[in-house]
């Protein structure tokens, strides 16, 4: 009877471990009331850019767990191989597809949607690059993240690189991010058609973001510290 | 780091998988329970609240993060029993189970998850609920009579 209930219950039981003691030694030294502000900051956000958009954890800086460490060293394994059978594969892609110091895997962002909540992973590589994940949901049994992930040289002629996505598993938003390579930008203004910008700082050289899926994004535009406009990258025509 | 510290982390390390998905039953969902059992142990490591070892540490830290559960509510200044309702997270993986659940009060679901999610011993759950150790025991083994017969009607009838 209760190997039955224990079977029963233990096959419901989600095996995602993500826990981050650091980060938990970092909240014990904020002032409380950390939880209440979220909530306000969320409901905040909420109201002044819908359909979602809110700030839900200060992940910035806190190791990645397990699961998206194992992530990053999956992804390695697969570009090396990828490698070992590309004989013409130029310099350039070598220093792109550069293995992941799978142990700097860091969180950058963490924002609250109404489907769940979206987090962006990244890792430096080998080479001075960086790779990243954007998470958007994990396989309940496995905890392998659901997501896309991509990985630059960390050197671009473009101040801002931009893309917009759709997942499965947070059907109802638009998600959007930036990756940031001038460091002067402190923040991107997405600039939507018919609508307020959307406002993103920028963290660890990236901005994350969601739209409602109907939004049309006119541009980008990196601002610094000071407000000043910095780069701007008009989408489309 | 001081002892309590330490048993505190050691306590997260064993057991945050456990305290999450125990919490996600009154929570909701698995990324509530996770903000309000990093918020739980936080406030558990924080210099003006002492672990005074009158109680088993995991009890002492499920109740703060409960707590700071609730706060995420506007419910943390209501007795526990008019506002804890825990619930199978997922119900649609397991229908059967989750009807079965259901007949069963607050308070026994309860019992159940934090035993069998957040392995919890018959001590910890009594400090938990503060009930004694013998409620504990009997409301398990109701719950499991319980449970299973429900189980094995739904079996039955499949």
């Amino acid at each position: 009877m209760t190997d039955l209930l224990a079977r029963e219950l233990t096959a419901t039981a989600n095996p995602l471990d993500d826990s981050d003691w650091l980060a938990i030694r970092r909240r014990a030294r904020r002032p409380r009331r950390r939880l209440g502000l979220l909530a306000a900051a969320a409901a905040l956000a909420l109201f002044v850019v819908a359909p979602g958009f809110g700030l839900i954890d200060l992940i910035e800086g806190s190791p990645a767990p397990p699961a998206i460490t194992t992530y990053f060293a999956t992804e390695n394994a697969h570009r090396q191989e990828f490698l070992a059978h590309a004989p013409a594969a130029t310099d350039a892609m070598r220093i792109r597809f550069s293995p992941t110091i799978v142990g700097g895997a860091r969180g950058v962002a963490a924002i609250d949607t109404a489907d769940g909540p979206i987090y962006l992973w990244a890792a430096p590589t080998e080479d001075g690059g960086q790779c990243w994940l954007i998470q958007a949901g994990a396989d309940p049994s496995t905890g392998r993240p659901y997501g896309s992930g991509a990985c630059d040289d960390g050197d671009s002629d473009t101040p801002i690189v931009s893309d917009t996505g759709w997942t499965l598993e947070r059907p109802s938003v638009e998600i959007v991010h930036a990756r940031v390579h001038d460091d002067a930008i402190a923040r991107v203004e997405v600039e939507v058609e018919g609508a307020e910008p959307l406002v993103l700082p920028v963290s660890s050289g990236h901005a994350l973001g969601t739209l409602s899926k109907d939004a049309r994004v006119v541009a980008y535009v990196g601002r610094d510290a000071d407000g000043n406009v910095v780069a701007r990258e008009a989408v489309g025509g | 780091m001081d002892t309590s510290e330490r048993a505190i982390e050691h306590l997260y390390r064993e057991r945050y998988v456990g305290f999450r998905n125990a919490l996600a039953t009154v929570t909701g969902s698995y990324d509530t329970a996770r903000d309000a059992v990093q918020e739980g142990f936080a406030r558990a490591l924080a210099p003006r609240r002492q672990f005074r070892g009158d109680a088993p540490i995991g009890a002492w830290v499920w109740r703060i993060a409960l707590r700071a559960a609730l706060e995420t509510r506007g419910q943390a200044e209501l007795p526990l029993d008019e506002t804890v309702d825990p619930q199978l997270v997922e119900p649609e993986r397991n229908p059967a189970l989750a009807t079965a659940l259901a007949t069963l009060s607050p308070r026994r679901r309860l019992v159940v998850f934090l035993h069998y999610y957040a392995d919890f011993s018959y001590a910890d759950i009594a400090a938990a609920c503060d009930v004694s150790e013998g409620t504990v025991a009997a409301t398990l083994a109701q719950a499991r009579a319980a449970l299973a017969a429900a189980l094995q009607t739904e079996g039955a009838t499949r």
